[in-house]
């Protein structure tokens, strides 16, 4: 051990914004090489902290930090996230920042091309400089080989599947010469499991060259498969620092809600179903990136039933292509009776409600209010939360009504929020989560989809909502069906699981069987081998 | 991985005149226009060789902001005021020849930057709107033009020609006859290649031209373009000043409608100065857009084809109209809006090719279930 | 600037001379184009003239040609006119009688906008043998399409009142 000085401490750090203290006191020191897991619920300061980190201006503008940062040994503080970068500190950020248009080498080497110089340089500035591609692929692909991918240094991000797309930003980072510390931000939210897998192994190969790695992830296994050092933020407190060594996802998961997670009860005594909902025959759906090719199976009443499968196989391509929001083609019955697609309204008639995998596109009227984007639905669908006047000539919308059902919804689902006045735009994801169920489950359907339910939201709010679901189904009798790329939630509450590879579904099968059975069936066996 | 999936043939022609149609509907007209014309196949090259070197370089001045991701640049007519005011001092100063042009190039050079910076500036602030902006700021900076040429010229701006000055005394009269300049370039290095004349100087400088665009594509500048024209947001945070580079590639287009102006006016021989410049941008798009660029998408050879193709239609279908109506008139009105046409048919095609070329993509992806189409194996994928 | 900032930075120090000295280039190549277009591309009207002046004679008949413009034959009292740019120029006479071509340069100043070449004096060797020539009838007086004709689209009236526009 050459060095024993930490690569990165921080002292004491405190933010409060506009008196309310947002972090207290956090502590805690990050060795060279460390990989270390952060992780917390939203809301629990984890942004923040890496906002503080980065010296992103937001932080100076709202009264700056109390603590200190240091960078091996010497105090710092980054006036922008480009002091950051000069400092060794990379970011790679949920969402993608690369150019479309540019090849995987020319988005790794954004602005910081090698280039040769010329006289023009001297006439106009450093910019009339021209741009030397063959160094620019050659430290691109030592970028690509150090974290032990295979990229097409000349494919364009454009054609590129979504992992490749997080190993084109994560190469980005590390080809900077004096990267020491990375911060990756939810790498693998978009990636499929086998992907995610690949990331991890990256992380691992990069910790190995002396780097270090700061890594937030809701994924708890992720963070004890890849992590040395687990840190857990609370309501902008440390509560735990350890090594991940021994430690278990449900420990994690503890610290981090304060509470004993009970994510595999399982309650199914004698289910009961009626006779087939749904039908789908030889469906057809043409959605980018999640194309259905030929898919049948039968849903019965008063069941839940799961659809798994990795990212871009087709699973989220199945609702979106059923309640008629892209192309599709083939024979849905509810019910028995014949559903139009390509109609969402004809979808909606038919007594089935969606709760979508974009919140934020399909899902909420971001600028509205609660009450209105609960109601929104059932109103245009239903004509319900509408005071008709003159013998229905015109209708009026019935305030007190929706103000009446959002209340209800709020209680029921533990929306945390101002009132039913506040935007949707200002909940947290969980949170906009549970006003997208309120919204379908206003609809009152006989079949409700849905989608990603528990995509992008902490462990406390995801186990909220699936018990939802789940109570949804039992009280109501309301067939679900659910989309997921989460099997262990497909598992906890779904009475069957389909598993969807290359737009075909390759299997059916109990929760409870064999994982390894799931496993087979998401490597693209087929039903027939993988209960062999 | 990719796999390239093959499109049933009927889908692909479909794509190609998707991707083609402006092309194709120009080509079709003239094909028309061309037989019923009756002129010589002769009369035509000769006049379409002039037409290239008087126009191409003006075209080529809506490349950059192109690629920067601004569409097409009406603002252009900024640098052809330039260019007419350089003009009009070379002929008051009785500057004569390629000097005259080379004093109207270096006289309009500052005044180009000048209002090629404020334009930059403008259409800064009206991002995603840049077109209808360039196009009404053209008319706006009509106005001062006429301010300055109209009344400052000769009031406060010192005119010593009385011959290119209004009998009150000042302003500019509403023709200004080249002569001392008049095709000084195209006549530089005249080559008659059988009973053709090349004026081989300007295609020298166009050449010239294409090159220094060929190259200026490899530099650090204009990689930020290409960025910046795809995603702003993403190259800012990744550290390329946004707005300046933006500013720059409408710098650089003023610049060089400044100069195309003065080569497309010393061809002309005269100058209308009050409305030569009118015209210019709408002209330049109208080619751009026949070559089969898009107001995203402009390469050099759709300038080239552009140019050809739409003065193609210029040169035949008046005499066609004279031929077939009895009236040349009818001609120039139909070209007139078939160029209009072009515009308004690329800019609604720019949206609709978009969603034409994803569907398409995504057409062989359907699955057998579709029954239309072959199952083809999904291009990339998860893993 | 602060010295501090200054004092540890040789290197750029030397790329910021270098960008001066680049710059000054340019703005001397701009300035020096410049001059060159306007003196080498300077326009005149030397008018040649083939009449009697001082005593000299005139001649029966001769080709004179400046520079490599194509020569124009002058009788006796007759007299042309040939546009030039640049203010040095090599006047070759020919007067047709055997004998060899007459042949000298002439330099106009820069203002002269027409000169009255007197190609007697020329060839006499008389120096200078040019005057500068005033037409004292300026540009014609302007018609009425001399004016814009609209402005946004709309006919202005701008014409002076004694163009007699309608």
């Amino acid at each position: 051990m050459p060095d024993d000085t930490p690569l990165l401490s921080l002292e004491g750090i405190t933010k409060d914004f506009y008196g309310t203290t947002v972090l207290r006191d956090v502590t805690f020191a990050l060795k060279r090489g460390e990989i270390l897991g952060l992780v917390g619920e939203n809301g629990a300061g984890k942004t923040t902290l890496m906002r503080i980190l980065f010296g992103m201006p937001v932080i100076a503008e709202t009264g700056g930090f109390g603590g200190t940062v240091r960078i091996d040994g010497q105090p710092v503080s980054f006036r922008n996230p480009f002091d950051a970068l000069d400092a060794g500190i990379g970011m790679v950020h949920q969402e993608f920042s690369l150019i479309p248009g540019f090849t995987t080498t020319e988005n790794i080497m954004l602005n910081r091309e090698p280039s040769r110089r010329n006289v023009a340089v001297d006439l106009f500035g450093p910019r009339m400089a021209t741009l030397d591609r063959p160094a620019m692929t050659t430290r691109a692909t030592k970028a690509i080989e150090r974290l032990g991918v295979e990229l097409d240094p000349d494919m364009l991000v454009s054609e590129m599947p979504v992992g490749h797309k997080q190993f084109t930003e994560i190469a980005r980072e590390i080809d900077r010469e004096n990267v020491k510390l990375l911060v990756l931000d939810e790498p693998t939210a978009v990636l499929a499991e086998s992907e995610a897998e690949i990331l991890l192994d990256s992380l691992r190969r990069l910790a190995a060259q002396g780097i270090s790695i700061i890594f937030i992830s809701h994924r708890l296994h992720e963070i004890t498969a890849v992590a040395d050092r687990v840190v857990v933020l609370r309501d902008g407190q440390l509560v735990k620092d350890t090594s991940a060594k021994g430690v278990e996802v449900r420990e994690i998961a503890a610290w981090m809600v304060g509470r004993e997670v009970d994510a595999n009860a399982r309650v199914r005594s004698d289910r009961k179903y009626g006779g087939p909902a749904l039908e789908v025959e030889r469906l057809w759906v043409d959605m980018p990136g999640e194309t259905v090719r030929d898919v049948s199976f039968s849903v019965r009443e008063g069941e839940i039933f799961g659809i798994g499968g990795l990212a871009g196989q087709g699973k989220l391509g199945i609702p979106n292509g059923i309640m008629g929001l892209f192309a599709a083609g083939g024979t849905v019955r509810l019910h028995g009776k014949h559903v139009e697609l390509d109609a969402p309204r004809a979808a909606l008639d038919a007594g089935m409600a969606f709760v979508s995998e974009d919140r934020r596109g399909v899902g909420l009227l971001l600028d509205e209010s609660l009450d209105w984007n609960i109601a929104f639905t059932a109103m245009q669908v239903k004509g319900s939360y509408l005071k008709r006047w003159l013998g229905g000539l015109f209708s009026l919308r019935d305030e007190k009504a929706m103000r009446a059902l959002a209340e209800q919804y709020i209680e029921q689902l533990e929306i945390k929020c101002t009132g039913h006045r506040q935007k949707a735009k200002e909940l947290s994801g969980g949170n906009q989560q549970k006003i997208c169920l309120a919204k379908a489950f206003a609809l009152e359907p006989n079949l409700l989809f849905v989608s990603e339910p528990t995509r992008g939201i902490d462990v406390g709010a995801k186990k909220l909502v699936l018990d939802k679901l789940r109570h949804y189904n039992r009280d109501e009798g309301t067939t679900i069906v659910m989309v997921s790329s989460e099997l262990e939630e497909l598992r906890a509450i779904c009475d069957r699981v389909a598993i969807v590879d290359e737009g075909r579904i390759a299997g059916i099968l109990p929760p409870d069987a064999p994982l390894a059975d799931f496993g087979l069936l998401m490597a693209g066996e087929r039903a027939a081998e993988a209960s062999a | 991985m990719k796999t390239p999936f093959k499109l049933p043939s009927a889908a692909r022609v479909r794509r190609f005149a998707a991707d083609n149609v402006v092309v194709l509907i120009f080509l079709s007209v003239t094909a028309i226009a061309v037989p019923s014309s009756n002129l010589s196949a002769s009369y035509i090259i000769q006049d379409l060789l002039t037409r290239y070197g008087r126009n191409a370089f003006l075209v080529f001045s809506l490349l950059l902001p192109i690629m920067a991701g601004m569409g097409i640049n009406f603002g252009m007519v900024l640098g052809a005021m330039a260019g007419e005011i350089g003009l009009i001092f070379a002929v008051d100063q009785g500057i004569a020849g390629v000097q005259g042009l080379l004093y109207a190039v270096l006289v309009g050079a500052p005044i180009a930057v000048l209002l090629g910076w404020i334009a930059g500036q403008v259409l800064n602030r009206a991002r995603g709107r840049e077109m209808v902006t360039g196009y009404i700021l053209g008319f706006f900076m009509d106005g001062v033009y006429q301010f300055v040429v109209l009344y400052l010229m000769g009031a406060i701006i010192p005119i010593t020609s009385k011959a290119i000055t209004l009998s009150r005394g000042y302003g500019i009269r509403n023709t200004l006859g080249l002569d001392s300049v008049r095709q000084s370039l195209d006549k530089l290095l005249k080559l008659e290649l059988g009973p053709f004349d090349l004026p081989m100087a300007t295609y020298l400088v166009i050449a010239l031209l294409a090159l220094f665009i060929v190259w200026f594509r490899r530099t650090k500048l204009g990689q930020d373009m290409r960025a910046i024209g795809q995603d702003q947001t993403v190259s800012h945070s990744a550290g390329i000043p946004v707005e300046r580079t933006r500013i720059l590639a409408i710098v650089i287009s003023t610049l060089l409608a400044m100069v195309g102006q003065i080569i497309f006016l010393q061809n002309m021989g005269n100058m209308a100065t009050y409305n030569a410049h009118r015209q210019t941008g709408f002209f330049a798009a109208a080619a751009i857009l026949v070559g089969g660029a898009s107001v995203a998408k402009a390469t050099i050879p759709n300038v080239l084809v552009g140019v050809g193709l739409l003065h193609l239609m210029y040169i035949v279908v008046p005499p066609a109209g004279a031929r077939l109506f009895g009236s040349a008139q009818i001609g120039e009105y139909f070209r007139d809006a078939m160029s209009y046409a072009v515009i308004a048919l690329a800019l609604a095609l720019h949206a609709w090719r978009k969603r034409a070329n994803a569907e398409s993509a995504r057409a062989g992806l359907r699955g057998a279930a579709s029954g239309a189409v072959q199952p083809a194996k999904t291009e990339g994928g998860a893993e | 600037m602060s010295g501090k900032e200054v004092a540890g930075a040789k290197a750029p120090r030397r790329i910021a001379l270098r960008r001066v000295v680049a710059l000054a280039l340019v703005a001397a190549v701009y300035l020096g184009a410049g001059a060159w277009a306007l003196i080498s591309g300077k326009s005149h009207t030397i008018l040649v003239d083939n009449k009697p002046v001082g005593g000299l004679e005139a001649f029966r008949l001769l080709e004179v040609s400046i520079g490599r413009q194509e020569p124009l034959e002058l009788g006796r009292g007759e007299r042309d006119k040939f546009a030039v740019q640049g203010q040095r120029h090599r006047v070759k006479i020919d007067l047709m009688n055997g004998t060899d071509p007459v042949e000298a340069t002439i330099a106009l100043p820069y203002d002269a906008k027409m000169v009255l070449l007197s190609l007697p004096k020329l060839v006499a060797g008389v120096e200078p043998a040019w005057e500068p020539f005033e037409t004292g009838q300026d540009a014609p007086a302007p018609v009425a399409d001399e004016l814009p004709e609209e402005l946004f689209g709309a006919a202005i009236d701008l014409a002076p009142p004694e163009a007699g526009a309608d």
